[in-house]
């Protein structure tokens, strides 16, 4: 993932989605260390500091936990704890505006549904 | 005191950059001298291994005899050295240091200069007395006419460092004050200078004086303690006014208008240079008197000052005729293996009829007299007598295709009462030559 | 967190020119700042006058507690390098480097001679026949190797291609992290180093404009752009800083204030405004009434 310095979200926060994005796939498991200040700083060529703003903005979420020593590890329940924000904030806040634009252009539930079925399926037999 | 001890190494530390970057001028220097040895002892040597000529003086010169020249270029190069202070610290600039610490690092630098000329000097001439040395070795009438004194040689190295460093402290007050107060001091010494020009006379006695508290001491000890004294009093006052010099570390390249200025300076103390010479060499005694009145030749009474000269000295021999009977005549046979360069005069009286028991032979060997040194001493001049029945043989004989080699070394040293008089540096600062006749006086007496 | 640089009212005025007009700052450690400003608005002589190379007029400036100048224990854990830095004629890079490992007792010389052939330079050059670019380089290296616990950097990229450029980022990055130390970096590309940096400080003519933690700058500010009714509207009583209006009545405006969380109308477009151009806003003469009158 590459900083955007364009967007309007701060960078920091940046960095902290793009460690939240590795917790979601699997990359970072739970109990073991993240990524260090160091090792962000590196990999996006900024500043360590911002970096460490990312990752206190995910200790004080609760998703990182400081452990004995310099590490932070990810912490128990962080994954699901992510899947649940993402499910709300974005497959939720998505259902709602495809169900606000369905209901603009006169499409009824079943319609909706069938498509969503559809699509589903579409998937299952690609994988 | 002055420093603190990080100070004191941080000045050593910048001073040793310093000196490591001025490696070329350093060696620029020795090669200058390197070549100016060679083309000297190229010509020594091709007078030595000549031929044609008999009887030669072989003037083998080098850098520390007449160090007038190595002084002023000493005197140049510290004038530019000071002129450049501001200029060079820039390329320092980014390295840590203080207002003293600079400023000591700058008079290391210069003291380096002041130390490794005269040493350079002292390698120059050790080399050419070395080779020299080894022709007198393979060649029997090669003689070197100074001897070598190595208290001498060192005295002279720290002597000539000690009249270094008091140009260089001198130079560095001067510089200091001129930083300090700046425009207004300049001028002010411009005006000194100008003075100095119209009413020469007065102030060059002055000057003259100050110059004479150094260059007249006879003492080594005194002299030393003269200069370590004015050396250690110009420094720390020049210290002191540093101190209070605010430096803003910008760049100053030289500008023409300070080019100007140093020009004029540099002009105006070669001026006053020669003048203090001029005025040095009235007082000093001059060698042509003595020599005119010794190549007339005479054999008079000499005057007082002519029988301390040691190849003045009149010598005598004495032979017993008694055997020989009264009014015999006695034949003279004078030989003498003299060539163009030297001549006997000849001269007896009443060998026809002899009248008395002992055969006086009065005479005085011919000399070659060179910066107050007879080179004739190196030659085994001697005059031997003896008779044979009725003949009187008289023979005058000395080494013949003599090469007397002059390496003079460090003519300043003269001023010193330990040291002069030894056969160790030349008596004068001009080099002075005169060759006198001998004569042989033969007479009879009771 | 200790503070290294302090400046009170800081002022350096040549004759009745002011270089530096009262700036007041504290810089702590272990932080890379980087000064920004416009040519000749105070950054170098700033940059000097913390380095003890210039007298302050007015003011307090403390470095590690004390006054800078002369102060050897201080000045040996500062180092300043510039782009046109000299150097005694002739010298060759290694020699360069010998003497700054005497004069500085934490400079690494194996350290410097490793990111010499890092970036392709012969030690055996000398310095004067290097090119700008090269002697930038040169200079950067010798001023990283000191590991110095305030480093100062005068525009070190100056004359670098964008490729050595970005390796010098890179290298600047990696050596604060391996060994912190405070870095003030001067530069007029605030859009390629402002992701290294920590801090930024803004001047102009002198003044201190800014002196802000470069995350907070950066949400200090933000551009909405739509139809100039719309815009209008929405920037009533807020502290606008810029506004351009261009073809077709579309209006874009830059607000100085952080972005709240209250929902703005979707019909304008919220967007980021570099660092760079919000130092620009905040630093600009209004020269544009002036550029049309050239072609008239």
């Amino acid at each position: 993932m590459r900083i955007n310095f364009d967007s309007i979200k701060p960078i920091y926060a940046q960095v902290a989605e793009a460690i939240e994005d590795d917790i979601v796939t699997g990359k970072l498991k739970e109990g073991e260390a993240a990524y260090s200040q160091l090792i962000l700083s590196r990999e996006f060529a900024i500043n360590p500091a911002t970096a460490a703003k990312g990752i206190n903005q995910l200790v004080s979420k609760g998703i990182l936990e400081k452990q004995r020593g310099l590490s932070m590890i990810v912490a128990a329940g962080a994954r699901e704890k992510l899947l649940n924000e993402r499910i709300n904030t974005e497959v939720w806040q998505i259902a709602e505006s495809l169900v606000d634009s369905a209901i603009k252009v006169g499409l009824n539930k079943e319609n909706v549904i069938e498509k969503i079925t559809k699509l589903y399926e579409g998937r299952n037999t690609n994988e | 005191m002055f420093m603190g001890i990080n100070e004191l190494k941080n000045a050593k530390n910048l001073a040793n950059i310093r000196i490591r970057d001025n490696r070329r001028i350093t060696i620029w220097l020795l090669l200058v001298f390197l070549l100016l040895l060679g083309s000297n002892l190229s010509n020594s040597l091709a007078i030595i291994f000549n031929n044609s000529e008999s009887h030669t003086i072989v003037r083998a010169y080098n850098m520390s005899d007449n160090s007038t020249l190595i002084m002023f270029g000493l005197f140049l190069g510290i004038i530019l050295m000071n002129c450049m202070y501001r200029y060079d610290n820039a390329k320092y600039v980014v390295f840590p240091q203080t207002n003293n610490s600079r400023f000591l690092a700058f008079n290391l630098n210069v003291a380096f200069f002041a130390v490794i000329t005269p040493l350079m000097l002292l390698l120059i001439y050790l080399i050419q007395y070395g080779v020299i040395s080894l022709i007198t070795t393979f060649r029997d009438n090669v003689f070197l006419v100074y001897e070598f004194n190595i208290l001498f040689m060192l005295t002279g190295t720290v002597v000539m460092i000690v009249n270094a460093s008091i140009l260089a402290a001198l130079i560095n007050f001067i510089a200091t004050i001129l930083r300090r107060f700046g425009f207004y001091a300049g001028i002010f010494l411009m005006a000194i200078l100008v003075f100095t020009i119209t009413n020469y006379s007065l102030l060059s006695n002055i000057l003259t004086k100050i110059l004479f508290f150094y260059t007249q001491e006879s003492s080594v000890w005194l002299f030393f303690l003269k200069g370590i004294a004015t050396i250690t009093i110009l420094f720390f006052a020049a210290l002191v006014i540093n101190k209070y010099t605010l430096y803003y570390k910008t760049v100053e390249k030289i500008k023409t208008t300070l080019m100007v200025i140093i020009c004029i300076i540099l002009v105006l103390a070669i001026f006053t240079a020669a003048m203090l010479m001029d005025n040095a060499t009235q007082q000093s005694g001059n060698d042509a008197d003595v020599s005119k009145s010794i190549a007339i030749g005479n054999y008079n009474v000499a005057s007082e000052a002519e029988l301390s000269l040691s190849w003045l000295q009149r010598k005598e021999i004495e032979i017993d005729i008694s055997h020989l009977e009264q009014g015999s005549s006695l034949s003279v046979v004078f030989t003498d293996n003299s060539d163009i360069m030297q001549n006997i005069s000849f001269d007896y009286q009443q060998v026809t009829n002899i009248q008395g028991n002992t055969v006086v032979i009065d005479y005085m060997l011919p000399f070659y007299v060179v910066n107050g040194i007879n080179v004739n001493q190196f030659a085994e001049q001697k005059l031997t007598a003896w008779l044979d029945e009725n003949t009187l043989h008289i023979e005058h004989n000395y080494t013949p295709d003599l090469r007397a080699i002059l390496t003079p070394m460090f003519g300043f040293m003269r001023q010193f009462d330990y040291f002069s008089g030894r056969n160790l540096v030349s008596e004068s600062f001009f080099s002075s030559g005169a060759h006198g006749d001998g004569y042989v006086w033969i007479s009879i007496v009771k | 967190m200790s503070n290294i640089i302090k400046a009170e009212q800081l002022s350096k005025s040549y004759g009745k020119k002011i270089a530096v007009d009262k700036v007041s700052l504290n810089i702590s450690d272990d932080c890379i700042v980087g000064l920004i400003g416009r040519n000749g608005a105070g950054k170098t002589t700033l940059m000097k006058m913390i380095a003890g190379l210039l007298d302050t007029t007015e003011g307090v400036l403390e470095v590690f507690g004390k006054p800078s100048m002369d102060n050897l224990g201080i000045l040996e854990n500062i180092v300043f390098t510039y782009h046109d830095l000299e150097y005694a004629k002739h010298s060759r890079l290694v020699e360069i480097i010998d003497a700054y490992s005497t004069m500085y007792p934490n400079f690494d010389k194996g350290f410097a001679i490793k990111l010499l052939n890092y970036f392709s330079l012969d030690s055996k050059l000398k310095y004067k026949a290097l090119s700008q670019g090269m002697a930038s380089i040169f200079n950067f290296i010798c001023g990283i190797s000191c590991r110095a616990k305030l480093t100062m950097l005068d525009e070190p990229v100056l004359g670098m291609d964008v490729t050595v450029r970005k390796a010098a980022y890179e290298v600047l990055l990696h050596e604060f992290n391996e060994n912190p130390r405070t870095i003030i970096i001067s530069s007029h590309l605030l859009s390629e180093i402002e992701s290294i940096l920590s801090d930024i400080i803004l001047i102009d003519e002198g003044k201190l404009i800014l002196f802000d933690n470069i995350d907070d700058m950066r949400q200090s500010a933000y551009r909405v752009a739509g139809e100039q009714s719309d815009v209008e509207k929405f920037i009533e009583n807020k502290n606008v800083i810029d506004k351009k209006v261009s073809l077709g009545d579309s209006c874009e405006a830059i607000i100085y204030e952080k972005l709240t969380d209250t929902p703005i109308d979707p019909k304008l477009t919220v967007s980021a405004v570099r660092a760079e151009d919000l130092c620009i806003y905040l630093t600009k003469e209004n020269k544009e009434g002036e550029l049309k009158c050239l072609w008239e």
